[in-house]
């Protein structure tokens, strides 16, 4: 405790530093005089005795000024001293203070940005308790298709019951827009998006509820009764909050339900959106065949279980499934096999964020070359200041300052500058975050995790420490050795290329930099222009609206009324004015709804258990095709007649064609099924294909199916009960056009809720999405490199002819010729920038190949991207050099001589 | 006693044989301040003149006792090594 109270007495003194200096002096003096009258007492003079008492003392300034650093505080008043000189110097010059602020900031607050995104998405731990130990479980067959992944309702039996590293595990339902449920018995009828979970999910998460329970056991075992339970953005939408919600019961999908539970506020399952409610999975053991993979695991490792123990675990038990069940009909066990089921478990939170890291470490390093641009700017801004103070750096100096003295000093001001930077930054930053949620792709993932918390605030102090130092140092560097000599009458006497070189190298670091950025964004704009040149076959998106509607079993329990009901809503769509054509789908393009199954095509033999491959599945209306301006290759549409009289037909697309019967005409009159026991289907048509997985994916191959279908994968009568009705018309995507097609469908069923309403062209530009939001924040990150870039190339050449004003009007005075002399400063640019385009083709070759995954339709190499964006940017650069030049060249020489 | 006593004091005491730079007092007493060895108040001389006086607290005699044994322990050794000369 000694310690403490000895700062104690410490920082008493410093905070009262100024009596104690009052103190200390009339010690001194009452000590001197006292000795002073001594000594007059023993007779000598008032001088002699005077000087005796100062002999006897010894040097006071000295002394007092020892007595003080004995308290420990000198570096604190030498830091007090240039804070305060610092911000003087600031004030007298608030030009180059303003300059100096601002490009910092935004050079700060553009990194900040970005990386609160990284650390939301990228780097943040899942919101789970012990995150580290949930993983996603899930199966591939790996010689079906080694990029599916699933898992089926006897793997979870298995894995639940004889796993050796999972403490517990659950399954939940494909979460895409099909899991939609209608919510009745409210004023409207409503599609909630919902979860199907067994009761092992919620608990894997470990999250407890706020209200209620939450699923046991005893929910999910079949025929319990059914219960739900309630998010918390629902209950306080629906119940206000109520809690006496529990215990009330919700009717969905025709069904009532107990609510259970309400979770509390910050929970979130994965990264899903809008989740209203979770509802159990019942799951029933007896009725279980296997390989219906439509589900995803989702699981908590035993403390001390690696990932790999678990997929050994995980292989362990697939064949003990294979044993266990039996296979659907129309399956052979021997077929399940060949399929070579294997484990594909990921961290969790890989699952969650999927591969958008690497878009967003490139953004990183796209902004960080921003601000290495700015802090390069403000560096030689600081070099030009400081050279201008050379003379009072000398006379400092000359007063005994230490060469680290002033060295401290010129940091300090450094220092002043990057703070008040990273102050204004870190508002940049919040500006800008909002910005760029607003722009972020949809699919990028915790998108609510982003925001300017503790982890943001530790970088910033770091990116203002290191950017401190950075354009701190140079200045430091080059002046802090200042000799004592102050030169005489302060003449600049033409210039030497050693004062010049620190201010020419930042330029070629900015010129280069600032290169690779250019052609980064150029290859992204190559990228962009070769998608959207891209045909992704179909038509005008932005005139087809898009929602999807779902007729109950319990509104319409007959499967083979679905169609006439649908076929009514499509007719009062099509009498809509304006509308000029409706069909409807199990899905539209691109909306993220995927259906794979295996084709068999009447005409190829399959080995014996060897699966044909898996094709892309679809149920569609008559006049869909014609509606999406799908062209009709080969063959027919479908018609009304051929749906309701189930006739066994179906529609492919034409790579599929080619792919087996090399033409189109060919294939007409093929026939194809899905499991063994199904009914011969005919190709009757053969319809365009469609990039329905993205833009820069190839077309899959598709099979279309009418909605009503007998004898189909396995079962006696298929009905598709969820459709995406599409309408082509001018007026899609306004409110009004809405309210029309909603009045013409509640004119049909007015229980129907209308859900995911969008125009095609939404799922179309969300294609793209992750493409054109690199493209704007890389553009942003390079215009800002130009723009700070070519500032400072201005900057550097103007400084230097300022300097030779001298110089060249004694050359214009003994006879160069204006074009001498503009050579001679374009000369001077020329040889930076040359250096400088260099030094970043150099970088950009080695530094485009982290764009390559995000680039498509161009190489990282693109020779036409790099010769245009050199181009572009060495017209630029020199015109930054011209105005300069111009203004040496119009320099008088007897002006020039005068001048100093 | 304050700064002037103490250089006083030393001087007398030691018969005049220590006579260092009376100055170099006020560093060494800071230093004490710091340590806690001594406190210091304001008061006023005989004169009646503001003077700061210097008073030792229990911490500074503890430390003037580890201090002299020391003291005491290289003048012996000193002492000895000189005698066997």
């Amino acid at each position: 405790m000694n310690w403490l109270r000895e700062f104690a007495r410490r920082l008493r003194m410093l905070i009262h530093r100024r009596e104690f200096d009052a103190d200390l002096e009339e010690e001194m003096r009452l000590h001197l005089e006292l000795r002073e009258q001594e000594q007059l007492q023993s007779g000598m003079t008032a001088y002699y005795a005077q000087a005796a008492a100062r002999r006897r003392f010894g040097n006071a300034t000295y002394l007092k000024e020892e007595s003080r650093i004995a308290w420990g505080w000198e570096w604190f008043e030498n830091v007090a001293q240039d804070v305060r000189y610092g911000l003087r110097m600031l004030r007298k010059s608030p030009g180059f203070a303003v300059v100096a602020v601002l490009t910092l900031a935004v050079g700060i607050g553009a990194t900040i940005a970005i990386f609160s995104v990284l650390d939301g998405v990228v780097l943040k731990p899942l919101s789970y308790p012990q995150p580290e130990q949930l993983v996603g479980v899930e199966v591939t067959p790996l010689a079906l298709d080694p990029s599916l992944r699933g898992m089926a309702a006897e793997d979870y039996f298995v894995f639940r019951d004889q796993s050796r590293t999972f403490q517990d595990i659950g399954i939940y339902a494909e979460t895409d827009t099909d899991r939609d449920v209608n919510v009745t018995g409210f004023a409207e009828p409503e599609r909630v998006h919902a979860l199907d979970v067994t009761h092992g999910v919620l608990s894997v998460l470990a999250i407890p509820p706020m209200l209620g329970r939450i699923f046991s056991p005893s929910d999910d075992s079949p025929g319990a009764p059914r219960t739900a339970i309630l998010t918390y953005g629902y209950w306080q939408r629906k119940f206000s909050a109520n809690p006496s919600a529990i215990g009330k019961t919700i009717i969905v999908d025709g069904m009532a339900r107990q609510i259970i539970g309400v979770l509390p506020r910050n929970f979130r399952f994965l990264d899903m959106q809008d989740l209203g409610l979770i509802l159990p999975l019942q799951l029933d053991r007896n009725k279980t065949y296997l390989a219906n993979f439509s589900y995803f695991g989702i699981a908590r490792l035993n403390a001390g279980s690696t990932l790999s123990q678990a997929s050994a675990d995980v292989a362990r038990m697939l064949p003990i499934t294979l044993d266990t069940f039996p296979p659907p009909p129309g399956l052979s066990l021997d077929f399940l096999q060949k399929a070579h089921l294997a484990p594909n478990l990921l961290p969790l939170k890989q699952e969650v964020v999927g591969n958008v890291g690497l878009l967003l470490w490139v953004l990183m390093g796209g902004l960080g070359m921003v601000l290495l641009i700015a802090c390069a700017n403000v560096a030689n801004l600081l070099l030009v200041r400081t050279e201008g103070r050379q003379h009072e750096l000398a006379l400092r100096a000359a007063l005994g300052a230490s060469r680290r003295r002033i060295a401290a000093q010129l940091l300090c001001e450094s220092a002043i500058i990057g703070l008040l930077g990273s102050i204004f930054g870190l508002g940049v930053a919040c500006a800008a975050l909002r910005f760029l949620v607003a722009l972020a792709p949809s699919g990028l993932p915790r998108i609510s995790d982003i925001g300017v918390n503790l982890p943001v605030l530790q970088f910033t102090l770091g990116i203002t420490l290191f950017t401190t130092l950075l354009f701190g140092l140079i200045p430091v560097l080059k002046h802090a050795g200042v000799r004592a000599s102050v030169p005489e009458g302060g003449r600049t006497l033409g210039l030497s290329r050693e004062r010049h070189r620190a201010r020419n190298f930042l330029v070629t670091v900015q010129v280069a930099l600032a290169l690779v950025l250019l052609i980064c964004s150029g290859l992204m704009i190559r990228t962009f222009r070769v998608l959207t040149h891209i045909n992704p076959g179909f038509a005008r998106p932005a005139e087809l609206q898009t929602f999807r509607i779902s007729i109950p079993d319990s509104d319409v329990p007959d499967d083979a009324s679905v169609p006439r009901i649908q076929q009514q809503i499509q007719d009062k769509l099509a009498a809509i004015p304006g509308v000029s054509s409706v069909g409807f789908s199990s899905a539209v393009p691109m909306d993220g709804d995927s259906r794979f199954d295996n084709v068999f095509a009447a005409d190829r033999t399959y080995a014996q258990g060897a699966p044909p491959p898996l094709r892309h599945l679809l149920f569609v209306s008559p006049g869909y095709f014609h509606t999406l301006g799908i062209p009709l290759i080969a063959g027919r549409d479908l018609t009304w007649a051929d749906t309701y009289n189930r006739v066994p037909v179906a529609l492919i697309s034409e790579n599929l064609a080619r792919e087996y019967w090399r033409t189109p005409g060919e294939a007409l009159g093929k026939r194809i099924r899905i499991t063994t026991v199904d009914d011969w289907r005919q190709i009757i048509g053969v319809v365009g294909d469609v990039r329905d997985d993205g833009m820069d994916k190839p077309a899959r191959t598709d099979v279309y199916w009418p909605t009503l279908l007998a004898k189909f994968q396995s079962r006696p009568l298929h009905a598709q009960r969820h459709v995406t009705f599409v309408v082509r018309s001018p007026l899609a995507g306004s409110a009004s056009f809405m309210n029309q097609i909603r009045q013409a469908v509640w004119s049909v069923d007015a229980n129907l809720p209308l859900a995911s309403v969008y125009t095609l062209n939404y799922f179309y530009t969300r294609s793209m999405a992750r493409t054109s939001f690199t493209l704007v924040m890389l553009g942003i990150a390079a215009a800002m490199a130009l723009l700070l870039g070519t500032v400072g190339l201005y900057g550097v050449i103007a400084y230097s002819v300022s300097q030779r004003t001298r110089e060249i009007g004694i050359r214009m005075a003994v006879g160069a010729q204006r074009r001498d002399v503009m050579s001679l400063v374009l000369g001077e640019g020329m040889f930076v920038i040359l250096i400088g385009l260099g030094v970043g083709l150099a970088g950009s070759l080695a530094s485009t190949r982290f764009l390559s995954s995000l680039l498509f339709g161009v190489t990282a190499t693109d020779p036409l991207t790099f010769a245009g964006v050199i181009i572009l940017l060495a017209i630029i650069a020199l015109a930054a050099c011209y105005i300069p030049a111009r203004r040496a060249v119009r320099v008088d020489p007897l002006v020039a001589l005068r001048y100093e | 006693m304050h700064g002037y006593e103490v250089a006083n004091s030393i001087q007398r005491i030691s018969d005049d044989i220590l006579e260092v730079e009376e100055g170099s007092l006020y560093p060494a007493l800071q230093r004490m301040l710091i340590k806690g060895w001594v406190t210091a108040k304001w008061g006023t001389t005989a004169g009646n003149r503001r003077a700061r006086y210097y008073q030792l607290t229990a911490s500074g005699r503890k430390q003037l006792d580890v201090e002299m044994s020391q003291f005491e322990r290289v003048i012996g050794a000193i002492t000895r090594v000189i005698e066997a000369v």
